[in-house]
């Protein structure tokens, strides 16, 4: 019986993997893997950004590292001989299967969030920030140069397409689980308290710097196996695309949901991913009866950056401000919690 | 149980709070007033480890505590409210309290994912606690409320409960009584002793309420300008001229 509402999902999902393929047009398929993926891109970053309320800028840097580790790690060994000659031995002769490949992927990415933040967690608000788009500035300088592994500037490619339907739901779906487990946990309500009142949370025996680096770890490795998706999926990459663009859809897609809900960062991706499909479709014009509208291009970004200052000016919180779903919570806090998530929205706080 | 030696605090040359020293025994309720300036604040902070002492310690059953981290104080056993309150505002009445329980009753990651080991065993018993302490402050009716949106009063008595519920064996509360009404302050008063007898603390209480202080305070300690001038029973305190100096500026 507990667990009913979980089979019941996973079943839909498994359905939605399984027979996607078969039945919807490539073109729909393509579009979920991308909303899944950002989906676990997204709800990773609210961990730290809404949760704890550090806000961290930091995350495509992580999606590159994923995307990066993972790649090198599944290249065929011929292609390797070809693309990345000078690659260290230990590397040329490796070539992984998708599930480890990933799994190593992100591991990478949260030991290297505990390294930068055991420094960069000590900070709040703005300073946070700005250290944080730092890592992701060093994170493309160092992919550009490190050309042994990388091939630079130029694009990476060759790597194999493992990423599928099937793939990104169950990652989506581990993801937003073990997110939510730990976010509606003793842990969570650590995280939650030092965000609120960090001085309060401290007098009751919190201690920041572990809350703030374990959100922060933990939103890195699942951006870590985002990126390895997102890379096994697009194939051929370069540094260029994991950075500032990135950030800001990213950033978009959790403010509208709502920072400090998982169900809000789902209904953030879920929004604007469709939005800019259905935009991208009309502004290549249409036709109404005997109306003809021509073909605007770049018209979707101006519509999605009104429809972003709407929702800002009239829901601050994002659309769901700090509500869950009670399947999120376990039923336990969703009432507790309450639409109230008015002062923390920027992350501008000590 | 609680003892300040030489305890010095000195802000860019200004003395925040000179050679102070004040022992405190179990159960005991012990006052500390004086006008502002004079150093309350700066010695609860020096206690709650949120201040390094210029000079001399803090000993909390016979352990240095002056060099500790706030959060590991709080483990030792010293609760603390703060003036005006310091409320977790976006959490519900229920999640601030188990914030404070939450140290007696550890969870891991590892547990918290996956339900097992001690994460149903101390979810309840977390959770249990909070909703006892939330009776015994008369919020469990509001207890699903945003904690920002109760009134004054009631967050007074939530910030109470919350530092209850970390365990503690020594409660410090800063200005408890500052905005309440005769009729509060009167709850507020009954209340602080009940805790005291149900839980056993000793509680050390800074406050302007003179009524509240004498009537339940068994000892006190007054400063003036970083330095102690009087120390006694509310009695001894009031009948002392150097105290009437300090409060009337020395027309006495």
């Amino acid at each position: 019986m507990k667990y009913a509402r979980l089979v019941v999902a996973l079943a839909l999902i498994g359905l939605l993997a399984g027979l996607g393929p078969h039945v919807l047009p490539e073109y729909w398929v393509r579009v979920l893997i991308v909303l899944g993926i950002n989906i676990i891109l997204v709800s990773s970053l609210g961990l730290s950004n809404g949760f704890t309320g550090v806000f961290s800028l930091g995350h495509p840097g992580f999606v590159a590292l994923g995307a990066y580790v993972s790649g090198i790690l599944t290249l065929e060994l011929t292609k390797k001989g070809a693309y990345l000659p000078d690659l260290p031995g230990f590397l040329a002769g490796v070539q992984l299967p998708f599930l480890p490949a990933t799994l190593i992927a992100g591991v990478f990415c949260a030991l290297v969030a505990v390294v930068i933040g055991i420094p960069l967690m000590r900070l709040s608000g703005n300073y946070v920030s700005v250290a944080t788009l730092g890592f992701l500035v060093i994170v493309n300088v160092v992919l550009v140069n490190a050309e042994q592994f990388t091939r630079g500037s130029r694009t990476f490619t060759g790597i194999p397409p493992y990423t599928d339907l099937g793939w990104v739901a169950g990652w989506a779906v581990v993801t937003l689980l073990v997110l939510s487990r730990v976010a509606y946990s003793p842990l969570g309500r650590a995280m939650r308290a030092t965000r609120d009142d960090p001085i309060a949370a401290q007098a009751v025996g919190i201690h920041i710097l572990p809350a703030r680096l374990m959100a922060f770890a933990l939103g890195a490795f699942f951006a870590g196996v985002g990126g390895a998706l997102y890379g096994h999926y697009l194939v051929s990459f370069s540094p260029a695309t994991f950075y500032v663009a990135m950030l800001v859809q990213q950033l978009t897609m959790l403010v509208l949901g709502g920072q400090a809900s998982l169900t809000g960062a789902v209904v953030g991706v879920s929004a604007i991913t469709l939005l800019s499909e259905v935009l991208r479709n009309l502004e290549r014009g249409f036709s109404l009866g005997s109306l003809q509208v021509p073909a605007v291009f770049g018209a979707s970004q101006i519509a999605l950056g009104f429809i972003f200052i709407l929702v800002m000016v009239y829901r601050p919180q994002g659309l769901l401000g700090d509500r869950e779903l009670p399947l999120v919570t376990g039923g336990r806090v969703a009432k507790g919690a309450g639409p109230v998530y008015k002062d923390t929205v920027g992350g501008g706080r000590t | 149980m609680l003892e300040t030696h030489d305890l010095t605090k000195s802000f860019k040359g200004l003395m925040a709070l000179k050679r102070h020293h004040l022992r405190v025994g179990p159960g005991e309720i012990v006052g500390v007033i004086g006008p502002n300036g004079s150093g309350k604040s700066t010695l609860f902070n020096l206690i709650s480890g949120f201040l390094r002492p210029s000079q001399g310690g803090v000993r909390f059953e016979g352990h240095e505590i002056s060099r500790l981290a706030p959060a590991t104080i709080a483990r030792l056993g010293i609760a603390r409210t703060f003036q005006g309150t310091r409320l977790f505002k976006n959490l519900s009445v229920l999640e601030n309290v188990r914030a404070g329980a939450q140290l007696r009753y550890p969870v891991n990651l590892v547990e918290a994912v996956s339900g097992w080991g001690r994460a149903r065993a101390h979810q309840t018993a977390s959770e249990g606690r909070a909703w006892g302490l939330l009776e015994l402050v008369g919020l469990a009716e509001v207890a699903a409320q945003p904690a920002g949106s109760l009134p004054y009063g009631n967050q007074r008595r939530l910030e109470i409960a919350r530092a209850l519920a970390t365990g503690p064996k020594l409660l410090m509360m800063d200005e408890p009584a500052a905005g309440l009404d005769s009729h509060e302050t009167a709850a507020l008063l009954q209340l602080i002793r009940r805790i005291r007898d149900q839980f056993e603390l000793a509680v050390i209480l800074i406050e302007h309420d003179m009524d509240l202080v004498m009537n339940l305070c068994e000892r006190i300690q007054v400063l003036a300008y970083g330095e102690t001038i009087a120390e006694g029973t509310p009695a001894e305190v009031q009948a002392d001229p150097r105290v009437r100096e300090a409060y009337l500026g020395g027309v006495a």
